[in-house]
């Protein structure tokens, strides 16, 4: 006889049944009417002024719901104490100053971001990756040590210099700046900063904030504060929603109300009729013991170094290109294997073999017009390309030309 | 369990957005067919009791408050739709047992449902468990729930549907194990 197990995953696998399409229609149009008409009803039961005040602005709709829903999913129950409810301002304030009082912390992420992309950038197609903050305050300067890593990246301050290894290709990039936020600027790494422009933010503009005081499952009282916020770039542009600030979004904090730590953080982003989670982090480590190996990087042998760009004998005519034209001396040096050639568009000690490989003999099917984006300060030139494998390849190549050599460098796009 | 993107969908819901209804259509639609073709094994009653529950859902959008899980919810009204069919033909029990035997072989593949030849021959020997171990094999096997959540949708203490749910899954064993005998 077959064991119980075995009749539990036969009733969970094959008691299947799918509708087919004439179905759908039909039960969808079904339900259209119904909602249509309750529709009108409703329309008809409110009273104006409720409805337009509630359906005002969207981005306070969303605000809302996600403080609703993230109390809700996290299982917590209303208060029922009067204390004053303090402002969002307040609440930031109070969290900016516990945690100047950490002596270190570990924070775990999540991010709908490619695995090895630059810890910024996000898609809201992206799968949910994995990013690691550790941060050790030290009495000596620079004051502390940290490392931010995702499954393709690697950034280690030990204390002297930020070493940055990106794992596909060994490459390295180190620079004295010891800021994390250089890497993660709209995260958490520097958490008593990211409080404190929230702050200054709740007490310039309140009415993008609501607060909310709350009895978590675990029987502590909690503080969530919402925070809205707008893109500053047209709904059109292209990096719209590939930053978290080129989007509309929400952010939900969870605080504990009495030590003022971050416990919880949600980030939404409003596209369209839908919220899409694109940040949560899932754990917080306040004080903890971190292992000193954290805060060293072990360079790999065969690494590639970033380095300047250096200015050629015959710099000038590379100064005059114009992106369209850098964009097509850059395909064109990959298609001729040409690596040297390459090279004066790469701020980099040498070509990796995976590269090679990959752009190696490839084909230009056409470069179209620049363009730029947001505030980024380089351009972007949409490309299609074949690949010796005879893939198709179309994208924006990412050009910028903000260097000491004055002339076009790679920055992103392949 | 309560997800976020419910409790979202939910709120949105209740505030008129037509795209929060598509998605709970879309995104429950097949469990709550399944669930309901576990306690009918009847697809075109299944069919009626879950586009029931969705224009039902659709009418109430403005009254709409719920605490409690989306997914539970509408389970529940796919269970209660299925007694209420059998309650206008006086007894519970012997109706919904009446219907599935009178099912006997479900209608088959001409109607607007979409499913296998195992999952026909799964669904006649749960419609062979009395009524109340047929839904509580199914509420928690198929639709994930607690026994606590049966228990109380059922109005009986836990243990009760623990019984209930121990002696449908021994009897289902045997009857699909026979099943199985038979084909060999």
């Amino acid at each position: 006889m077959e064991p119980i197990e075995n009749v539990e995953e036969t009733i969970r696998k094959k008691l299947h049944v799918t509708p087919d399409r004439t179905l759908h229609e039909r039960v969808l149009a079904q339900v259209r009417q119904a909602y249509e008409h309750d529709e009108q009803t409703t329309t008809a039961r409110w009273a104006p002024a409720v409805r337009r005040r509630i359906m005002k602005k969207r981005i306070t709709q969303l605000a809302a719901a996600v403080l609703v829903a993230a109390a809700l999913a996290l299982g917590i129950v209303a208060m029922r104490t009067s204390t004053p409810v303090a402002s969002a301002a307040d609440v930031f304030n109070q969290a900016a100053n516990a945690m100047s009082q950490l002596t270190s912390f570990h924070v775990r992420v999540e991010m709908r971001t490619p695995p090895g992309d630059n810890f910024a950038v996000i898609g809201l197609a992206y799968d949910f990756v994995p990013i690691d903050f550790w941060r050790q305050y030290t009495d000596t300067p620079p004051g502390s040590k940290w490392r931010l890593e995702e499954p393709g990246r690697v950034v280690v301050m030990d204390g002297q210099r930020s070493t940055m290894l990106i794992k596909y290709n060994n490459y390295i990039h180190q620079v004295n700046d010891l800021n994390p936020e250089r890497y993660w600027k709209e995260c958490l790494v520097e958490l008593e900063k990211v409080m404190s422009r929230e702050s200054e933010a709740a007490t310039g503009r309140p009415r993008g904030f609501t607060v909310l005081h709350e009895r978590g499952d675990d029987g502590r009282d909690k503080i969530f504060v919402t925070a809205e916020a707008q893109a500053n770039i047209p709904e059109t542009d292209y990096l719209r929603n590939k930053y978290i600030h080129y989007s509309d979004h929400a952010k939900v904090y969870q605080f504990d109300a009495e030590t003022k730590l971050l416990e919880h953080l949600e980030i939404y982003v409003h596209d369209g009729d839908r919220d899409v989670l694109v940040f949560r982090l899932v754990e917080a480590e306040y004080n903890v013991e971190l292992d000193a190996e954290l805060f060293r990087l072990e360079v790999p042998e065969d690494a590639i170094y970033s380095i300047p760009l250096e200015v050629l004998p015959d710099n000038e005519r590379y100064e005059a290109m114009t992106p369209k034209e850098a964009a097509t001396a850059f395909f064109t040096a990959c298609a001729e294997e040409d690596w040297e050639e390459l090279l004066k568009f790469m701020g980099q000690t040498r070509i990796s073999q995976r590269f090679k490989d990959y752009l190696g003999g490839l084909e230009i099917v056409e470069i179209g017009e620049p363009f730029q984006s947001g505030d980024y300060p380089g351009w972007f030139i949409p490309y299609q390309i074949r690949l010796k494998s005879g893939q198709v390849k179309q994208h924006n190549l990412a050009l910028r030309k903000d260097n000491q050599a004055n002339r076009f460098e790679l920055d992103g796009g392949i | 369990m309560r997800t976020i993107e419910d409790e979202l969908l939910k709120w949105r819901f209740q505030r008129g957005s037509r795209a929060a209804l598509a998605r709970v259509y879309e995104k429950y639609v097949h469990a709550l067919l399944s669930l309901a073709m576990g306690l009918l094994n009847d697809p075109h009653a299944a069919e009626d009791v879950v586009q029931d529950v969705f224009v039902s859902f659709a009418q109430g959008a403005e009254g709409f408050r719920l605490k409690g899980s989306l997914k539970a919810y509408l389970a529940q009204s796919v269970v209660n739709r299925v007694r209420d069919r059998a309650r206008r033909q006086r007894s519970q029990q012997r109706r919904i047992n009446a219907l599935a035997a009178a099912a006997g072989s479900p209608a088959g593949r001409n109607g607007s449902l979409v499913y296998d030849e195992r999952c026909e021959r799964l669904s006649a020997a749960l419609a062979r468990l009395p009524y109340e171990q047929r839904e509580a094999v199914v509420l928690k096997v198929k639709h994930e729930m607690k026994l606590k959540d049966i228990a109380r949708l059922q109005g009986v203490s836990i243990s009760t549907v623990h019984g209930r749910y121990r002696y449908g899954m021994e009897k289902l064993r045997a009857l699909l194990d026979g099943d199985m005998d038979h084909e060999r």
